[in-house]
């Protein structure tokens, strides 16, 4: 397991870097960026599986699930949450785990 | 094939007609073939060449984990699944506690069969004559039934986690019987 670790940087954020020591930096500004949850459509997924994953992992209402659900089946994909990076991985992690098609990107 | 709750913490599958059985029986050996849709059961988590070594490293090996304990769930409730004593068909008995592993692992069978017959949307709904008529009809058979299983098992979890608001209140009781 690689660590982490967090340093304070006025240089603008710049990729993955390893110290002599081998520990990964990344810069603050990669963390406080906003990033986006994507849910992709695909064919096989049922409806009602979607909608009870949304609820499941994100605890939304059944409304708010159906709405995303439709979203993605109607526009091909749906932005499903906004916030940090870390807590998007968490989030893309879960939806994979249940057979989702789900990216993160960086919120424009 | 008919979905009962009995004692409150099993679903029962009756009334289970021999090609069902038999589609039923073979949900380990389509999982099994897994590594055949690698792409679509480990999709890359976004465009980012750091973040999807990251993932193959670190999250593949744990999503492969719970998609091996899920099949393993499967295959020991399997053992239940035989000749109903009313000589109506088969059943199997499925624990409540079981359908999210049976959930995930008929999701699984689902996408494996359609990577291999190249599924797309206009096979969706498409009628199928029983008994299939090729490798393909086969499939897409299995993946119905799966989805029918998948169907009747999300009802019951909604109804048992409380994740059915008020206006799903027409929506059918999942404890009733239905007939395919």
């Amino acid at each position: 397991m690689r660590t982490l670790e967090f340093r304070n940087s006025n240089s603008p954020a710049h990729p993955l870097t390893e110290t002599e020591t081998g520990v990964e930096v990344r810069s603050k500004d990669e963390f406080d960026a906003l990033w986006n949850v994507v849910v992709h459509n695909d064919p096989v997924n049922l409806m009602s599986y979607v909608v009870m994953v949304f609820q499941k992992v994100f605890g939304f209402s059944r409304e708010k699930a159906r709405h995303h659900m439709l979203e993605v089946h109607h526009l091909g994909k749906s932005i499903v949450w906004s916030g940090s990076r870390e807590k998007s991985e968490f989030y893309v992690q879960q939806l994979h785990s249940y057979l989702l098609l789900a990216t993160l990107e960086r919120s424009e | 094939m008919r979905f009962e709750i009995i004692n409150e913490k099993t679903l029962k599958a009756c009334g289970i007609a021999a090609p069902l059985q038999e589609a039923i029986a073979a949900i380990p050996n389509v999982v099994a073939q897994r590594d055949q849709a690698a792409e679509r059961l480990y999709p890359e988590p976004g465009e980012s060449l750091e973040l999807g070594e990251d993932w193959a490293a670190l999250i593949r090996p744990e999503l492969a984990h719970l998609f091996q304990a899920a099949e393993d769930t499967v295959r020991q409730d399997l053992r239940t699944l035989k000749q109903s004593k009313e000589k109506d068909g088969f059943e199997i008995l499925i624990p409540l506690a079981h359908l999210e592993a049976w959930l995930n692992c008929l999701n699984q069978a689902r996408l494996i069969l359609a990577e291999q017959i190249d599924y797309t949307e206009e096979d969706h709904g498409r009628e199928l004559q029983l008994p299939p008529q090729s490798a393909r009809d086969l499939a897409l058979f299995q993946m119905e039934l799966y989805g029918l299983m998948q169907e009747w098992m999300i009802r019951v979890i909604e109804h048992r986690d409380g994740m059915v608001g008020d206006d799903d209140d027409q929506e059918a009781d999942p404890h009733a019987e239905a007939d395919n």
